[in-house]
């Protein structure tokens, strides 16, 4: 475990390596908070494409070089940076007896997490059969084209989380699991330093412990799925862009379009990216940015581009989203139905509303403060945050048309919506608390 | 008249709410969850966002009319006593909880005769009571909300305390969570994997017990076996499953059709005896067809309990449904 500890690391170096050439130059703590996420998604995709198309196995040697590669690479980031590291200004903060206290809730969480993925196995039935069964394959033949990895029902979901396992599995250690609890800390973190861009120290501390103890985002730091990961790309991609409308940097359109694009290379089958490129195009014209800036949409292409590739060159078309599809054309007159819309307001009203009511009254509060006092920007992340949940409304009615078993999973929907956590905690802790960013932001 | 008396005894309505709410949550700890709808006809839950919306429009009143600090005293002296007993609380429940996690489920009721999972409530009321000891240093309070929370603070207080009732909620609850997972981890410190593995499952008398038997399997068939399994359905939707079991026993490739009483394919190697894992009506025990001795070079049962293995030889296999049977058979080739 020792090695794979350092391959982690290593991961997190060449990801701030990166993080360092950004200008303004990010705080410490967001820093700390995106060198895991920019680093996984950079190594694991690299890997990919290593293996596929050249042909490097993945084993033993690249995770050596990849530990090389992070630390030679953050090493030059710092000497070229060496004026403008973001410790040169960074001052211990001095913390109150409350902060102390929020802040040991979130580091109990994180070990307890550590520890329990450290020992416990992964079991989770989805990572049994495909993430976890696929990283040992890979492992085992050192290759991303392997049987029966090579399988339809295998193509629909890309490979970072397995890889993220392989890490694991070639050091023969069996802590697979340490990655979610990294993906974990990074999601907090990220937390934190999104709302200290606007909010002081407590308010920030307490979001932050509220996304720590919400049940979804702590039970899945013990679970093997993609949907943690993909919280922490996707919604905090969100959270950047929103981050970009208020400050106009374009440091973090950046980080949106790279969190964004890593995005897809968890999950591949929810179209996400489209709500994104609305919300752009809805940004650009109501905040009159640059047209060009659509151009932060390149590399979300670019990944889903080379995973189709990749499915293609594999030669076997995706069967698993398109054989259960059942003559969509009589399917399509069940939208007439009204018995059918009311199993899917049903269906809806089971696998999302029922657990967000509570957060949802608060975000109609928040939303007559924010007409209240006519502020545009708070609305407009209402809108994108009401965006995503008429997104997946749709979803659910494109699917039930098109597959005949689409009620069977509710479940599934139901952790798909877990993107829309860190969403609603922000849009609601900006609407209680004073935005103090005219202190803090440098 | 509501508002006359609110306007003229706020101190002893936030004194009253607090005790009151404090009150109602002890009496859950004491008796049992729902005696106060039982006795007094009131939903807990009902009073506590009743009782708490009177706290902040009272506070908040208190605090922008309320001049002379004198008053204050009292009202600070109590947020205090509600902050030591909010801090006694949760050290009390914490340790409740690890108590019952070290034992046995309701291990603290039996011991201590408390119903420790509803104290949470009941600090909820302390910290709700402990917002008074702010009132200490009362000079200027109001326009240092104000100044902080900006216009509309009344329906932000409400706001942040909502909020807060959820987040406390999910603490406590997920706190639960922390140390039963630390402590079922720290049992498994030293364990090998598949132990491990097994006992997360549900050990041997549940889902675990797959774990032992695919290691059976694997230990008699060649990686290049090829394996008939049930259909995934019914009392089968594990040991049929052939993505699940793939991931015990690959390489060897799994067969399965949906017919329970479907014929042996040809290039089959060995068949599955499971006995079933799961809930359905059927009558476990699969295969549900008779295999000729002519057809079977061996037969090997594993004994869940025990985990002796028993070799067959020149033996038929026979449906039955009244022995728990799992095992493998080896087909002529």
């Amino acid at each position: 475990m020792f090695f794979q500890l350092i391959l982690l690391l290593a991961i997190c170096l060449f990801g701030a390596s990166g993080l360092l050439y950004l200008r303004p130059k990010l705080r410490l703590v967001e820093l700390l908070g995106l060198s895991f996420p920019v680093g996984s998604f950079l190594v694991t995709f690299g890997w990919f494409l290593l293996n596929w198309k050249l042909n490097v196995p993945i084993n033993l040697i690249l995770g050596f070089c990849t530990m090389l590669v992070g630390v030679i690479s953050f090493a030059v980031s710092v000497f070229l940076n060496r004026k403008h590291l973001p410790i040169s200004s960074y001052k211990l903060p001095m913390f109150s007896v409350i902060q102390v206290v929020m802040l040991s809730v979130i580091g109990v969480f994180f070990l307890e997490s550590l520890i329990t993925n450290i020992i416990m196995p992964i079991h989770d039935w989805d990572a049994l059969t495909l993430y976890d069964f696929r990283a040992k394959v890979v492992a085992e033949s050192q290759s991303v084209i392997a049987n029966p990895i090579t399988e339809a029902y295998f193509l629909g979901y890309p490979m970072y989380t397995t890889l993220g396992h392989v890490t694991a599995y070639i050091f023969d250690s069996d802590a697979a699991k340490i990655w979610y609890s990294l993906v974990y800390s990074s999601v907090l973190i990220m937390f934190y330093s999104v709302l200290r861009r606007s909010l002081n120290t407590s308010v920030s501390l307490f979001g932050t412990v509220a996304l720590a103890a919400h049940p979804a985002i702590f039970g899945h730091a013990h679970m093997s799925y993609t949907n943690l990961p993909f919280i922490m790309f996707y919604s905090f991609a969100v959270l950047y862009f929103f981050l970009w409308i208020r400050s106009n940097v374009y440091r973090d359109l950046i980080v949106f379009s790279i969190l964004l694009a890593a995005s897809m290379w968890v999950r591949f089958a929810e179209p996400f990216h489209l709500v994104m490129l609305v919300s752009l195009l809805l940004a650009i014209v109501v905040f009159r940015r640059k047209l060009w800036l659509l151009l932060s949409l390149i590399p979300v292409f670019a990944v889903r581009q080379i995973w189709q590739g990749f499915t293609s060159s594999v030669k076997i078309i995706a069967e698993s989203s398109q054989s259960v599809v059942t003559s969509n054309i009589s399917r399509s007159s069940l939208l007439l139905n009204s018995s059918h819309w009311e199993s899917i307001v049903s269906y809806f009203n089971a696998a999302v509303v029922n657990h967000y009511i509570f957060l949802l009254i608060l975000l109609m509060l928040s939303f007559i403060l924010f007409l209240k006092r006519k502020q545009k920007l708070p609305l407009f992340y209402l809108v994108i945050v009401g965006g995503h949940i008429a997104f997946l409304f749709v979803g659910t009615v494109y699917f039930s048309v098109m597959f005949d078993k689409w009620a069977e999973i509710p479940g599934s929907l139901t952790r798909i919506s877990y993107v829309l956590i860190p969403l609603i905690y922000y849009v609601l802790l900006m609407s209680i608390s004073k935005d103090v960013s005219k202190e803090t932001e440098e | 008249m509501v508002r006359g008396i609110l306007s003229k005894h706020k101190a002893l309505v936030l004194a009253t709410v607090v005790m009151l709410g404090g009150g109602f949550s002890m009496l859950e700890v004491l008796f049992y969850k729902g005696f106060v709808l039982r006795y007094f006809h009131l939903d807990l839950r009902f009073v506590s966002v009743a009782l708490t919306l009177l706290f902040i429009l009272t506070f908040l009143n208190y605090l922008k009319f309320q001049t002379t600090n004198n008053k204050y005293f009292l009202l600070a002296w109590l947020g205090k006593l509600n902050l030591l007993l909010l801090l006694l609380g949760c050290i009390a429940f914490f340790v409740f909880e690890a108590l019952e996690t070290a034992h046995y489920q309701n291990y603290v009721l039996s011991k201590f005769s408390i119903h420790y999972q509803n104290i949470p409530f009941v600090l909820y009321f302390f910290l709700l009571g402990s917002f008074l000891s702010i009132l200490e240093s009362p000079k200027n309070l109001y326009l240092r909300f104000t100044d902080y929370f900006g216009s509309d603070l009344t329906l932000k207080v409400i706001l942040l305390f909502s909020f807060l009732i959820l987040v406390l909620s999910n603490l406590f609850n997920q706190f639960s969570i922390v140390t039963k997972g630390l402590h079922q981890s720290f049992a498994y410190v030293g364990e090998p994997y598949e132990a491990r593995l097994e006992r997360r499952l549900g050990g041997r008398d549940n889902m675990g017990w797959i774990v032992a038997y695919t290691s059976f399997v694997k230990s008699h068939t060649p990686n290049n076996a090829v394996i008939f399994i049930p259909p995934q359905q019914a009392l089968w939707e594990v040991t049929g499953n052939s993505g699940y079991m793939r991931y015990f026993l690959h390489p060897r490739i799994l067969i399965n059709f949906e017919d329970m009483y479907a014929t042996i394919p040809e290039e089959a190697t060995h068949v599955l005896i499971s006995h079933g894992l799961w809930f359905g009506n059927a009558q476990p025990g699969w295969p549900k067809i008779d295999i000729p001795a002519e057809e079977i070079e061996v037969i090997t049962h594993i004994d869940r309990d025990t985990g002796n293995v028993t070799v067959y030889k020149n033996t038929a296999y026979t449906v039955n449904s009244e022995q728990e049977t799992w095992g493998l058979i080896k087909l002529k080739k």
